[in-house]
């Protein structure tokens, strides 16, 4: 029975810490980010799985995160403000050539950050070629190119 | 059904797709009920699995129905209500079938035993009990004060049906358990 509930807390305040700390926590594979993640797993495995070694302990825990994750995903697709409150909604960094500093600077991203998304997904080199970007809820900055 | 190289038939990649839809969400109702059978104690841990056998103010004995595999599992003992008020008291006696403990490895006993002595096809535990217990009132009703109980912690080696007989003083309880691998 605790399997169930050490499961349930586990979930939900990683996903409200994740949630917490910004959109991008984890759109970032950097080093950090990724010994993050890693180190995470390990520190949550302790209050999962406690003193308990038997499979049925696991299976209960796995199918309780696995459920939670099917319920959160409906629950995103029936009820629009669940869909905000848990991912967020996109945000606009750069409009008509102009990147928004304020707006940047509170959600971390500078303008490193737009160049080198600019270069990955349209090979364009300088912010001239840049009309519009936006931080998605990923974390991924997507750029809409200049027309020529 | 004429279909070039490389064409897709979506009618009946749809039927497919229907029938995966459907496996699914049978899929989530089973996991969901294997959820609330856990949340209920049907794999140990809850009000499901917790038992007491025996009557008080007879001994007791709580233990759970399901355990699991390697995993610490409780028993409670409340020895009898004593019947007199003699100073001195005996010391308690537990003696546990080898059939049932062998499968078991033993976490912790409090209070200690003070002695453990394997007796053929058991094993005898003797505890020493405080003093004794006054006398239940005249119309025979039992006292309410703290009882005294012994807790043992053991750990399954062994999955499936457990059963063993347990001796508690004079008394014979039939201790069943199933353990979850």
């Amino acid at each position: 029975m605790d399997a169930v509930i050490r499961a349930a807390v586990v979930y939900i305040f990683v996903l409200l810490l994740m949630r917490l700390s910004g959109k991008r926590t984890l759109a970032q594979v950097t080093t950090f980010d990724f010994v993050l993640l890693l180190i995470i797993s390990e520190a949550t495995q302790q209050a999962l799985i406690d003193d308990d070694n038997s499979m049925i302990n696991a299976a209960i825990a796995v199918t309780t995160l696995v459920g939670l994750n099917v319920l959160m995903s409906v629950l995103k697709q029936r009820f629009k403000f669940i869909e905000r409150l848990l991912e967020g909604i996109p945000l606009v960094i750069v409009a008509n050539g102009k990147p928004l500093r304020d707006v940047m600077d509170k959600a971390r991203v500078d303008t490193e950050d737009v160049l080198d998304a600019a270069r990955e997904t349209h090979g364009l080199e300088s912010f001239g070629q840049i009309k519009h970007a936006v931080l998605e809820r990923s974390g991924k900055i997507s750029i809409i190119p200049r027309e020529k | 059904m004429g279909r070039t190289q490389g064409q897709r038939d979506f009618q009946d990649e749809l039927t497919y797709h229907r029938r995966e839809w459907m496996v699914q969400r049978v899929g989530w109702i089973v996991m969901a009920l294997l959820i609330l059978a856990a949340l209920v104690g049907a794999f140990g841990s809850g009000p499901l699995s917790s038992v007491t056998i025996g009557h008080a103010p007879q001994a007791t004995l709580e233990y759970e129905r399901f355990a699991r595999y390697a995993t610490s599992t409780g028993l409670r003992i409340t020895p009898a209500l004593a019947r007199t008020t003699a100073d001195r008291v005996e010391p308690l006696s537990v003696e546990i079938d080898r059939s049932f403990l062998d499968d078991y490895s033993i976490v912790s006993i409090v209070p200690e035993p003070r002695s453990v002595r394997a007796a053929a096809g058991r094993y005898i535990l003797e505890f020493e009990l405080d003093e004794a217990r006054p006398a239940p009132s005249a119309d025979g009703t039992p006292d309410d004060l703290p009882r005294q109980a012994i807790t043992i912690h053991l750990r399954p080696q062994a999955i499936g049906s457990r059963a063993g007989t347990w001796r508690i003083g004079a008394e014979t309880l039939h201790v069943d358990q199933f353990v979850y691998p």
